[in-house]
């Protein structure tokens, strides 16, 4: 079935092409917002990938592949757009949890604060942050991941490690022994 | 928390901040854009278009926002329209498209990469582009379609001599290459990048043998190459590619082979034989930098068909090797061959940088499948290895090897010298060694499970292997089904072995008295493991089935090997220690002890080492070998050949049957001699000690014809002490030839036979040939020192003889009045 719409939007179908997209319209828009944690940034990402795959489709060799594909410009997209924003300097305030941060010394006994963690994952650097959303969100093992974000698997499953790194080290030091009200953070 | 817990509560925490829907207006204002938006052409497929930024927070707000959105539209509409422009100004310095058709820019991608500047895309339209490229900018070349649509084919016509003949010549330069395939002439090289990064992607290259040749950096992937050259390479990954024939990597850093194919195609990779190269154009090895690189002229360089790593420490994970790895510290090849060599950037001393990794690679096949040379120190782990030759060799190094598998094939480990590592290897299914410890050898063996049909462990005397209990030796078994009547086996008769075994297996049975008789209908070899003579059947004709005559091994139809098994049975004339009903039988170092019977086949078989005390009866249609055996007192060869065999004599294991034994219940006794009946047996170099009587049927309507069937051949054979040794009668034409006769009371003795008896040597005794009838023919024979006559002639005897010498101490020739013999002068009558 995709594959027919495939072909019908590689002969200027835009039904068919939208009938694609639709499809993966929930998924595209998560992991543009999960990447630029903005959702109208994300919404011009995938408005982005969606146009430049439907003037592109052509360029797509294997009908079957075309979900991966899409995901994979939109990744692009996505670094496009991070990119632009890097420029500038934000300054957010985060608000701890207070009630979920219990005063524990050792992080082995911390039990999550997905709000904090999730805050934690958008600070880190955008590629990293790629990687865990393509194979945590998306599911994918790191070979198809590391396909998506066209980059080779050994650097997919760096770029994992030390994003994983990075937040174990965010958690412990920010499981204070006593609730506490972080200060912001320069990015 | 454990990583498993802590990536769990990372993926939750996205799946938690993930938004569930996106918003309406996404898709629609997708499809609007989409409407406006002119699909490009598909010629334009793979070209760059400026960005469309949609900004969805101007769809939204209050009419106030909405009109500053028109107008914001308009604006933006004239600034696109500065875009547009912008962006075919941008398209024409970015991107050119080649097409052989004429609707690109440019017809050949030459004339492109002229145009071009550094950052210029290349898109080439599908075509055949007879050119090679000199590639001086930092372009990306890309062709459009299918991979195949665009083949590059080049010659070297108009190249200069620097190098070897090129595709594409990369000159420093950081280009891409993607989507094509390339062919050019065996004797070049089709990518040849000097210095500088290349990105090859998606790309067939169909040159050899050295397709690809980089000394620079960067990425391969998606590219079937027929051959490779990372020579003096820095920082290349090489990922699912297949790369066939021969690979080398040499004096390189930073190189990675992931999920690649090593493949080895004999029609197509061959293996070019070394060419002398004048020392004078050997490299200076050493300290040689970009600038001191100079190219050695010379004939195309040897190249075995292998992976090559010469100096360098590449990484190979996760690929296929039906190609052999050659690991060595020194660059071999480059010192020893010379050749056309363009020296690398060598650093480092090329011995201090031989570590590479092996890990989670697949071997198979291979003749050996890795090889270590020199101080080459590689970390080989968690690979896999299928029935190679050997898997792994190691020289003189101190390599690592741990957690390898090792099933099939021929040997595990050889280790020849140094103190390599072996850690938790498995080796199994090999035929053996598992590992193998040369006298030089002092490896260190820890947690390994080492089994092989085989031998497991093969240690030089004075190799000092460091093994403690931490490995596993498997013990070598036998597969065989063993029978001790002592109870330490398997069974305790052969029968019961029988019964278990199925075609093809091994009953071994060890020493002892068995009291049985053996029934064989499978396909099975019988092998006593002792002393010969000390595995003993002890038969009896009770409870057999009486269809045959009594027996002590009855084989039906069968393919069997009886080995080093003594036999014994009853002294009846009835019975028969082995009876073969067809089938195919090997008797090797067996021993019937005296009896009536010791072998009845009409089958076909071999025999070795065999002694027979008793009567042995070979099938007139059989085709059996007998060598070094010793065969007693009465043989009936049918159809057998008798190689270097005693035929023996002693009167007290022979006893003759009486006169009147047919009338006897159970007749006793033998007919000494061995009996040729209408059947062509061959007796080569073998010793009689008993007569040999050549009986032929005659030919009813030419009772004087000799009868097709009975044609035996005795060669080389000695006969000695007999009455008459051999008789020939009733129509055979045996073949007498170079035997030797001593103190027979007649050498030969020929009745209705045109026998041939050519060069014998016959002394002492009677008389030498007796010739009765018809016209047999004696050439070349000597008779001396008999009694005389050396020849006697008579009846109608018409004997033609030439060239013999006979002498006697009485009559020499016994001619009677009816008899016509043909002798001429020829012959030497003392």
């Amino acid at each position: 079935m995709q594959r027919e719409l495939v072909e019908r939007a590689r002969s200027g179908d835009l039904d068919a092409f939208s009938d694609l997209a639709r499809d993966s319209l929930t998924r595209l828009y998560a992991v543009a917002t999960l990447i630029l944690r903005d959702p109208h940034r994300a919404e011009d990402a995938v408005q982005d990938s969606l146009l430049h795959a439907w003037k592109h489709i052509e360029a797509l060799r294997d009908p079957d592949a075309f979900e991966a594909w899409l995901h994979r410009i939109t990744v692009r997209a996505c670094y496009k757009l991070a990119r632009k924003e890097r420029r500038r300097v934000s300054v957010e305030v985060r608000h701890l949890h207070e009630a979920a941060m219990p005063g524990v010394a050792d992080p082995s006994d911390w039990v999550g604060d997905r709000e904090q963690l999730f805050d934690a994952i958008g600070r880190l650097p955008v590629d990293q942050r790629a990687v865990m959303v393509v194979h945590y969100y998306l599911g994918l093992p790191l070979s198809r991941a590391a396909e998506i974000l066209d980059i080779p698997v050994g650097t997919a499953k760096s770029r994992l490690h030390h994003g994983l790194t990075a937040l174990r080290r965010t958690v412990r030091d920010e499981t204070p022994a006593t609730p506490s009200v972080a200060g912001g953070e320069a990015r | 928390m454990n990583d498993q817990r802590f990536e769990h509560e990372v993926r939750a925490a996205l799946d938690e901040a993930a938004p569930s829907l996106p918003p309406d207006r996404l898709m629609h204002a997708f499809e609007q854009e989409a409407r406006r938006t002119r699909r490009r052409p598909r010629w334009l497929a793979h070209s760059k278009e400026p960005p469309m930024y949609y900004d969805s927070r101007l769809a939204v707000g209050s009419p106030q926002v909405r009109m500053v959105s028109i107008m914001a539209a308009t604006l933006m509409l004239l600034l696109s329209l500065a875009a547009v422009g912008a962006g075919i100004y941008r398209l024409l310095q970015d991107e050119i498209v080649v097409d052989q058709s004429g609707n690109g820019d440019y017809t050949t991608i030459s004339e492109a990469l002229e145009a071009a500047s550094d950052g210029t895309s290349i898109v080439v339209m599908p075509g055949t582009y007879n050119e090679y490229l000199d590639v001086t900018k930092d372009v990306s070349i890309q062709g459009s379609g299918n991979r195949s649509d665009v083949l590059i084919e080049y010659t070297h016509d108009g190249q200069s001599g620097g190098v070897w003949g090129y595709g594409l010549l990369l000159d420093e330069v950081d280009a891409s290459i993607r989507n094509m395939e390339i062919r050019g002439p065996s004797d070049g090289t089709a990518i040849r990048a000097l210095g500088g990064s290349l990105a090859l992607e998606d790309v067939v290259i169909h040159s050899g043998p050295f397709a690809l040749w980089t000394t620079g950096s960067g990425t391969i992937r998606n590219v079937v190459s027929y051959g490779l050259i990372l020579d003096g390479a820095h920082d290349v990954v090489v990922e699912d590619s297949q790369l066939w024939c021969t690979v080398r990597i040499a004096g390189t850093s930073g190189v990675t082979f992931e999920r690649s194919r090593f493949l080895l195609d004999s029609e197509v990779c061959v293996e070019e034989p070394a060419n002398e190269v004048p020392e004078s154009n050997l490299p200076n090895s050493g300290g040689n930098t970009r600038e001191d690189s100079t190219f050695i002229e010379g004939d195309p360089v040897a190249y075995p068909l292998a992976v090559q790593v010469e100096a360098a420490s590449p990484t190979f994970v996760d690929s296929t090797f039906e190609l052999p790895l050659l690991v060595r510290a020194r660059l071999v090849e480059a010192a020893a061959i010379g050749v056309r060599y363009e020296l690398a950037v060598y650093e480092d001393p090329p011995a201090t940088r031989a570590r590479p990794v092996i890990e989670d690679n697949t071997f198979t096949g291979l003749e050996t499948a890795i090889s270590v040379f020199d101080s080459a120190t590689p970390e080989i782990r968690e690979n896999t290895f299928v029935d190679n030759g050997t898997a792994v060799s190691v020289g003189t190094s101190n390599a690592v090897l741990a957690s390898n598998m090792v099933s099939g094939g021929g040997a595990g480990f050889a280790l020849t010298a140094a103190r390599p590592e072996l850690l938790g290897n498995t080796v199994e299914g090999v035929a053996g060694p598992a590992v193998s410890i040369a006298e030089r050898a002092g490896p260190i063996l820890r947690d390994n499970v080492l089994c092989a049909d085989g031998e497991v462990l093969d240690i030089a005397d004075t190799a000092t292997p460091d093994i403690d209990d931490s490995n596993e030796i498997c013990e070598v078994t036998s597969d065989a089904i063993v029978v001790a009547a002592d109870g330490s086996g398997d069974v305790t008769t052969i029968t019961e072995a029988l019964e278990a075994a199925v075609d093809g297996d091994e009953i071994e049975v060890m020493p002892g008295t068995y009291e049985e008789y053996l029934d064989v209908t499978k396909d099975v070899s019988i092998t006593g493991v002792g002393e010969r003579g000390e595995i003993l059947v002890e038969y009896t004709h009770e409870g057999q089935d009486g269809q045959t005559w009594g027996y002590g091994a009855r084989l039906d139809g069968v393919e069997v090997a009886i080995r080093n098994i003594a036999f014994r049975g009853p002294a009846i004339a009835d019975g028969t220690a082995i009876v073969a009903v067809g089938g195919s039988l090997s008797l090797e170092d067996v021993i019937v002890h005296p009896g009536p019977n010791s072998l009845e086949t009409s089958g076909d078989g071999t025999m070795r080492g065999v002694e027979l005390h008793g009567a042995t009866r070979i099938g007139r249609d059989s085709t059996f070998t007998v060598e070094d055996s010793q065969l007693w007192c009465e043989v009936h060869p049918g159809g057998g050949t008798f190689i270097r065999t005693e035929f023996l004599y002693e009167e007290a294991k022979c006893p003759e049957m009486e006169p009147d034994c047919c009338a006897q219940a159970d007749p006793t006794g033998l007919v000494p001699g061995i009996w040729i009946e209408t059947s062509s047996p061959t007796f080569i170099d073998s010793t009689f000690e008993l007569e040999v009587e050549i009986d032929g049927l005659p030919d009813p309507e030419d009772p004087d014809a000799p009868p097709p069937g009975a044609r035996p051949v005795i060669e080389g054979s000695t006969f000695h002490g007999l009455e008459t040794a051999i008789t020939v009668h009733d129509s055979a034409t045996a073949s007498i030839r170079e035997n030797v006769f001593t103190d027979n009371a007649t050498a030969v003795s020929v009745g209705k036979s045109n026998a041939i008896i050519e060069g014998n040597t016959v002394t002492g005794g009677g008389s030498g040939f007796v010739l009765t009838s018809v016209k047999p023919e004696l050439t070349r024979n000597t008779v001396s020192e008999v009694a005389g006559p050396a020849v006697s002639i008579t009846g109608a005897a018409a004997p033609i003889l030439r060239d013999n010498t006979l002498c006697a101490v009485g009559e020499v020739l016994e001619i009677a009045d009816t008899a016509t013999p043909d002798i001429d002068e020829s012959n030497e009558v003392c």
